[in-house]
């Protein structure tokens, strides 16, 4: 069951939620998986107890992208049938501050670079992002 | 249409290094972080070629037609390759501006001859000759060139290069001036 999504939980939530190797906040934050943390109250990486709201409750969406492209404007114009997947809730396409995956379980982000993006695999590109090396998107452009 | 990877030959040097992904898959990467890889749909979107390319690069070249090019930034060459083997464009110059960039595509050697390489910084090469189609690829994002900068391209080479009804071009800014 997930962290609640409250700012009254304790560190047990957290532990039970995690079973991490030692029941402290610090062993909590190394065994987390950071698709699981909600992006609204979470910032990688996480530092405090309070990240952990809602923590295990957020799925992973799939969605498509495109290659990696050199220049972005390519972005827009590329086929997107590369299956990606992102912790921004319900939209249907990445937003600023959600993370990419590249594997379905959240293990895994997605590499750093200009992707267009679109919800299903070879569909209309009506947008471009830029994800960082930590897989966390930098960056939002209409087509 | 992309070159032939097998064609591309590996290269290490100062500026950047050619090299080919696990798919086989060539990339030329400079000492900036910039990079391109060898695909189809490059050229194609510039030229305005490709399926899903609406708007401004499809718009620009209806039914614009285009004998004679000069074209700003080599690259590994992957729009005068499609100019020369896809348009059979009968003039093909490119002028770029790395003596290394040139070197490695002479050595490479996967170009046609037909195309004709200069060493230059298309800011301030002049030259005589009247195009169809100038086409200034030298940057990869609308922030590396100033709107004064697109400005002195278009007073060195509207009145002076392109023949009537030939247009300059910048396709990363999107800016397309018929004369």
């Amino acid at each position: 069951m997930a962290v609640p999504d409250t700012n009254t939980f304790s560190l047990q939530d957290v532990v039970d939620e995690i079973n991490p190797t030692t029941d402290d906040l610090q062993d909590c934050i190394n065994d987390a998986n950071s698709a699981s943390y909600d992006p609204t109250y979470y910032t990688a990486p996480a530092t405090s107890l309070l990240e952990f709201r809602n923590y295990g409750a957020v799925t992973l969406t799939t969605f498509h992208l495109t290659v990696n492209t050199p220049k972005s404007t390519f972005a827009c114009y590329g086929t997107a049938n590369n299956v990606a997947y992102h912790n921004g809730g319900a939209n249907t396409i990445a937003a600023v501050g959600d993370t990419v995956y590249s594997n379905s379980t959240g293990t895994t982000t997605y590499p750093a670079g200009t992707y267009g993006q679109t919800f299903y695999s070879g569909g209309y590109v009506g947008s471009r992002i830029v994800v960082n090396s930590s897989g966390v998107v930098t960056a939002y452009y209409l087509c | 249409m992309k070159i032939i990877d097998t064609d591309l030959k590996d290269y290490s040097g100062s500026e950047f290094n050619v090299y080919k992904d696990s798919e086989g898959i060539t990339f030329i990467k400079f000492s900036n972080g910039q990079w391109i890889d060898n695909r189809d749909m490059y050229a194609s979107v510039f030229l305005g070629k490709c399926d899903s390319c609406t708007g401004f690069f499809k718009d620009s070249f209806k039914d614009f037609t285009y004998d004679s090019v000069l074209v700003a930034g080599l690259g590994f060459g992957l729009i005068p390759h499609e100019l020369s083997e896809v348009n059979k464009c009968s003039k093909i110059d490119v002028v770029e501006i790395s003596q290394e960039v040139i070197d490695y595509n002479i050595y490479s050697g996967h170009l046609n001859p037909i195309i004709n390489i200069i060493k230059g910084d298309i800011f301030t090469y002049t030259t005589t000759e009247k195009y169809d189609l100038i086409i200034i690829d030298t940057i990869w994002e609308k922030e590396e060139m100033t709107e004064e900068q697109y400005q002195l391209l278009v007073s060195k080479f509207y009145n002076t290069n392109l023949n009537e009804g030939g247009a300059l071009y910048v396709p990363v800014l999107h800016k397309w001036l018929i004369k």
